[in-house]
């Protein structure tokens, strides 16, 4: 009758409607039922961060430098931000440099929450205003740079 | 919508994930449910008289009947409206995962329409279709002559096997409707990331509490279209329809308590933040409109009026009063349990709040308006199909 | 006349029958990268972390999260217990985004430290299961993630997932395509398919995030979770996660 057409419509709509990568991959019906080119568009996205590693390529002093330290554990970019543009293009997209204090408050200001151990200041009494990056070298920090008093 | 988080995360209590801040199902997924119970709960009275022979209610047949295809047909709107992608809307019948409740959207409701409520409607007027096609004339004429589908046979024969379609029909339907509400509890349900939710009388809960809200609804309008057409209202319909309210309501209340009893006795881990949310945050919507306005006053004048101690008028404005008191409070509760749902946070130790705009997407004028357009349908359609068993009265009445 | 409309029938049914089913063609879904051969998962140290709240940055940053405090693929709270009191106070300013202002004198502080959360990609998501329309899904290596093409946003998997991890993407983010589709962690896999780290692992100062393969027999995550012992978050509600912490209470949800 009518409910006939009705369906055999639904299936027509249908195997035009549904994109025709859906089910490619799919082997279990309940966790992974989906368009399979979803997977190789999400793989081809770009990246906005670039690796430590990247940045050895070019800058191995540094890095090695930064190895050397007290900062071992970070990543370039913990600081300097994201930088794939910069590694694909290295002329341009330079990575920002910020020398406030407010960069290194984030991880050394005081806070009772944190791990003991971990160096922390109370900084409002800790070489006020001057910059962080004046007696203390960021990459290695404690590298001290000219003189150093035993004040801080 | 970002002002509106702004404001809600200022009146954010104690802590809850960062990304709970937005209510993510809003109002318009309060109103479905609603809308479908309502169409669960017609239908069942619809079926008083076919399956279980209640002679009384008879003259509601047909009316409900009609209520619950206007109200079936406005159904959708709320979801569609909530998507955020409402063009991919049809995804959800072509490629459903059927793991999820929510898949059998399309399937069901596509069934329970076209398998039960229009098949059950057309042969149960298929009669006065063919008799119209042949009176009327203009376009109403030209309506009815496309809705005989061509076969003009009312002979004895025929409207026996009519009638026999419609009882097989009503029968297939009532789990039909059941499901179609059902399973709108079981979404509910089944998330066991929200202990406010999670219980397995959810959809049980939701399926009672339609059956309250649509025979209401019925009464409702049965008594309203009394007024309309000022006539007079057949007193064993009102009050047969006023008791199976009753009886339902019953079973609702002792399920609902059932649940509570459930929740407090056993002491899981969210229940320090449930209390806080029935006896503070869903005060007015819980413990005031839905169990007090909503379910105790309603019964107790339910109660009153079987009595018998008053007359038919004034038992006329006691249910007048009792059924919009229920309407109101069904709405409560599918607000309190999805947007209560999702006032505690998950973490147990916060509470967000809910805004409710005036205007734009999801808002209170778009609920408003989702919720009349269904009368204005039923208008149409008892204007089209006219339920009533004095057709002819009614006729002559319109000619005057 | 019969027998033609029982063929119509026929045909219709097959071609039904066959628009459903698709043969499961290729295994890996492409050349250079075989998801077979991975099996991902992450661990917390919360010994270490100190909430300087990187990772949430980069995250945002890496993959086009809005900056408003209403939207996190990863976020860190502060868990502090004050001396005698009971239950402890939770935290998280705008996700720990610009890290974390004291709040408390370590006077009257008992114990307290931060606590890192992002997706646990579990073995047996609620919020896959939950989809109406197969737009998440859980990847032969074990990641979860979204289809933002074919989401139709109806946040079903947001209300299932026990532990908030998943948001909608707003209406006026800054990738189009996402607009309006639920969104979450995905353990960047844009970056973990090129055999790099996510970017909340890679910027993390001290260690605290680590991702490892545990299909990688030198794996130091797949060390810490063979030797250490860890816990997961919600494990009674059956989810399976597969982000591991270290050193937190049975407390922390």
């Amino acid at each position: 009758m009518i409910y006939l057409t009705f369906i055999v419509i639904f299936l027509a709509l249908r195997m035009i409607i549904v994109p025709p990568s859906f089910g490619e991959l799919t082997d279990d019906y309940t966790y992974r039922w989906f368009r399979a080119n979803s997977v190789r568009e999400i793989m081809q996205l770009d990246m906005k961060f670039a690796t430590k590693e990247m940045c050895e390529r070019c800058h191995k002093d540094k890095v090695e430098f930064l190895n050397s330290g007290a900062h071992r554990t970070l990543s370039c970019e913990t600081c300097h931000g994201p930088s794939m543009k910069h590694v694909q293009n290295p002329g341009d997209n330079m990575p920002k440099i910020d020398t406030s204090r407010a960069l290194c408050k984030l991880c050394h200001e005081y806070n009772p929450t944190r791990p003991k151990g971990f160096p922390q200041k109370y900084t409002d009494e800790h070489g006020y205003g001057r910059l962080c990056v004046d007696c203390h070298n960021p990459h290695s920090p404690w590298v001290f740079k000219g003189e150093v008093t035993g004040n801080g | 919508m970002s002002e509106i988080l702004w404001v809600v995360l200022q009146h954010v209590q104690g802590y809850i994930y960062p990304n709970e801040v937005e209510v993510n199902w809003s109002v318009l997924i309060a109103l479905y449910p609603y809308i479908t119970g309502l169409v669960a709960g017609a239908f069942i009275v619809a079926s008083l008289e076919r399956i279980f022979k209640v002679e009384a209610v008879k003259p509601t047949y047909r009316l409900a009947l009609l209520t619950a295809l206007a109200f079936l047909l406005c159904a959708p709107l709320p979801l569609v409206a909530h998507l955020g992608h409402p063009e991919r809307a049809l995804e959800i019948m072509m490629t459903p995962h059927l793991s999820s409740a929510m898949a059998g959207f399309g399937f069901v409701y596509a069934w329970y329409l076209m398998a039960v409520l229009l098949i059950e409607l057309y042969f149960d007027y298929r009669r006065d279709i063919v008799m119209w096609a042949q009176t009327e004339r203009g376009i109403k004429g030209f309506i009815y002559r496309v809705l005989t589908l061509g076969d003009y046979d009312i002979g004895d024969e025929a409207t026996k096997s009519d009638n026999k379609i419609v009882n097989i029909v009503t029968i297939i339907g009532l789990p039909s409707a059941a499901f179609l509400h059902g399973y709108v509890g079981f979404i509910f349900g089944s998330v066991k990331a929200n202990h406010w939710w999670s219980s397995p009388l959810m959809p049980i809960i939701f399926l009672f509490s339609a059956m309250v809200s649509g025979i209401a609804l019925v009464l409702l309008i049965y008594i309203a279209s009394g007024y309309i057409r000022g006539i007079e209202l057949d007193k064993d319909c009102t009050d047969t329809l006023a008791n199976y309210l009753l009886y339902s309501y019953l079973l609702d209340l002792s399920l609902e308590f059932m649940e509570l009893a459930q929740l407090f006795y056993t002491q899981e881990e969210g229940i320090d933040a449930i209390r806080v949310l029935i006896f503070d945050k869903l005060f007015w919507t819980y413990l005031v409109i839905q169990v007090f306005l909503g379910t105790l006053v309603p019964i107790f004048l339910l109660i009153a009026a079987r009595t018998g101690i008053f007359k038919f008028n004034v038992r006329k404005w006691i249910y007048i009063f009792a059924t919009t008191l229920t309407l109101i409070g069904v709405f409560a509760m599918r607000w309190n349990v999805v947007i209560g749902g999702q006032l505690i946070s998950k973490t147990y130790l916060g509470y967000t709040i809910y805004i409710l705009p005036l205007f734009g997407p999801e808002s209170l004028t778009l609920n408003l308006v989702i919720w009349i357009l269904p009368f204005i349908i039923l208008a149409i359609l008892v204007k089209l199909l006219p339920p009533w068993e004095d057709t002819h009265k009614w006729e002559k009445a319109e000619l005057e | 006349m019969v027998s033609r409309r029982k063929l119509l029938m026929a045909i219709a049914g097959l071609a039904g029958f066959a628009s459903l089913r698709k043969a499961v063609k290729a295994q890996e879904p492409t050349e250079n990268y075989d998801w077979t051969k991975h099996y991902y998962s992450f661990v917390v140290d919360t010994r270490k972390c100190i909430g300087c709240g990187r990772c949430v940055r980069a995250c945002k940053l890496e993959n086009e999260v809005p900056l408003e405090p209403f939207y996190f693929r990863t976020w860190v709270e502060r868990w502090v217990w004050l001396k005698n009191e009971k239950g402890p106070k939770v935290d998280s300013p705008n996700g720990g985004f610009d890290g974390f202002p004291p709040k408390y004198d370590e006077r009257v502080i008992s114990k307290s430290y931060f606590v890192p959360k992002l997706c646990n990609h579990c073995d047996r998501p609620p919020c896959v299961q939950v989809c109406p329309v197969g737009a998440t899904y859980k990847t032969k290596d074990g990641v979860v993630l979204v289809d933002e093409k074919y989401c139709i946003g109806c946040r079903y998997c947001i209300q299932a997932c026990p532990y908030g991890a998943r948001y909608l993407y707003p209406r006026d983010g800054p990738r189009v395509t996402r607009r309006n589709t639920a969104d979450k962690c995905t353990w960047c896999y844009h970056r973990i398919t090129r055999g790099y780290k996510p970017a909340c692992v890679e910027v993390c100062p001290v260690g605290a995030r680590k991702f490892g393969d545990l299909m990688d027999p030198d794996d130091e995550v797949r060390k810490i979770i063979e030797t250490e012992r860890v816990q997961v978050l919600k494990p009674a509600l059956g989810t399976l996660p597969k982000v591991y912490y270290l050193g937190i209470d049975s407390e922390v949800r």
